[in-house]
């Protein structure tokens, strides 16, 4: 093999190695660029996902569900102190309730009035 | 060289797709083991409202579906998942005061008896209820005065204070029965909160028991107050709860089709969508 040949050989390598050097770091970056984050892909589901679950209260015939907000504001232990006390599961209990802490109870909207002082049906 | 190239190009074509596949989030699966997961509480809850107490019924609805407590308890971690489509509290000092009634699945240790004192950890669900109003919330057996569930029935809870009492009702709407009540006596007459949810209390329980089973429904929200009912109309969010770290393993959302008051705006009658993310 003569030096050219050589040469060529090596510029040959060089490039294949940039050539999969390059495509590895487009798939690493297309990976981390379309992978979806998980509450947008739990948020966006398809109105099949809460349909399907929902039975007789959900039926499929149910147009398009349109969400009127995403997940709810998470709240920790800081911003709620949902009571503990009871929770001793060694004594064998576990309360339903109740809950304490910021927030509860603050939500606003404009909550429609059953008709005929009786409650609402579908 | 090229041939190389193509391999190295070949596996990286195959990790990226993998990792793509399987770190796609998906709902819960299954549940896991009690001993792994943090003891915290979590909630899906929409809540009303803030005024003095006034409220004097409350009534949500919902579709059982199974329920996944967290697996190989033992006595010191075990759960016992709540959906609790009807609750109302009196307000949020006086701890003990407050009416519950929905479903549950204990996941006790057998040996170490059932939960809260008659809830028998069988496998199966079991409607529940506060049998006093100011037990803080300890839910109790309902099979005494109603079926048990029906796992794809759609049910709707009742509570109204009534004369000196509190009528517990529950209505099988999927049979297209009437409610079957139940009277307790009452020690105070109204509250301030009404809230409609689920709760787990530990990361590794699940509302569900398959991968599409993992999410919940309640749906017809509604208080009452002044002799008036109303259902719970134009709130935009929920709210998630939860004891323990962000992210929680649980979501809420709140979804609806209908615009029953004309306003244009497409969120009457509101579903609070419960779901539980896999781990």
């Amino acid at each position: 093999m003569t030096t050219s040949t050589r040469a060529r050989a090596a510029s040959g390598s060089t490039r294949s190695l940039l050539f999969v050097a390059l495509l590895m770091g487009a798939l690493l970056v297309a990976f981390v660029f379309t992978r979806p984050h998980a509450s947008m892909a739990v948020n966006s589901g398809s109105p099949q996902q809460v349909v399907s679950d929902g039975g007789a209260a959900m039926p499929a015939a149910l147009p398009p569900v349109a969400p009127v907000a995403s997940d709810g504001p998470e709240r920790d232990a800081s911003s709620n102190d949902k009571l503990n006390a009871g929770r001793d599961r060694s004594s064998g209990v576990i309360t339903g309730g109740p809950m304490t802490g910021a927030g509860l109870g603050e939500k606003s909207g404009k909550d429609r009035a059953c008709p005929g002082n009786t409650e609402c049906e579908p | 060289m090229r041939r190389v190239a193509l391999r190295l190009l070949t596996v990286a074509v195959a990790v990226a797709l993998s990792m793509q596949t399987s770190s796609s989030p998906v709902l819960a699966a299954y549940a896991y083991s009690c001993g792994t997961g943090s003891v915290d509480t979590n909630w899906t809850v929409v809540d009303r409202a803030k005024s003095s107490p006034n409220i004097t019924g409350v009534i949500g609805q919902a579709t059982v579906r199974t329920l996944r407590p967290c697996t190989s308890p033992n006595s010191a971690n075990w759960d016992i998942p709540w959906v609790l489509p009807a609750n109302l509290q009196y307000d949020t000092t006086n701890a003990d005061r407050i009416v519950q009634i929905g479903f549950a699945k204990c996941g006790r240790p057998v040996a170490d008896g059932d939960c809260n004192g008659n809830i028998p950890n069988d496998g199966n669900l079991h409607f529940v209820y506060t049998a006093s109003d100011s037990s803080g919330g300890l839910l109790k057996l309902a099979d005494g005065w109603y079926k048990a569930p029906i796992v794809g029935h759609e049910y709707r809870f009742k509570i109204v204070n009534g004369t000196d009492v509190w009528t517990y009702c529950i209505q099988d709407r999927t049979a297209g029965e009437g409610y079957d009540c139940h009277n307790t006596a009452d020690t105070w007459t109204s509250g301030t909160y009404s809230w409609y949810g689920t709760e787990t209390n530990n990361d590794n329980s699940q509302n569900g028991n398959s991968f599409n089973e993992s999410e919940l429904n309640i749906r017809w929200m509604q208080y009452q107050r002044s002799g008036t009912w109303y259902v719970v109309t134009d709130q935009a969010d929920c709210m998630t709860l939860t004891t323990g770290v962000y992210p929680s393993y649980y979501h809420c959302q709140i979804v609806s089709t209908v615009d029953a008051d004309g306003d244009g705006v497409v969120n009457d009658n509101e579903t609070l969508w419960s779901h539980t993310h896999d781990h």
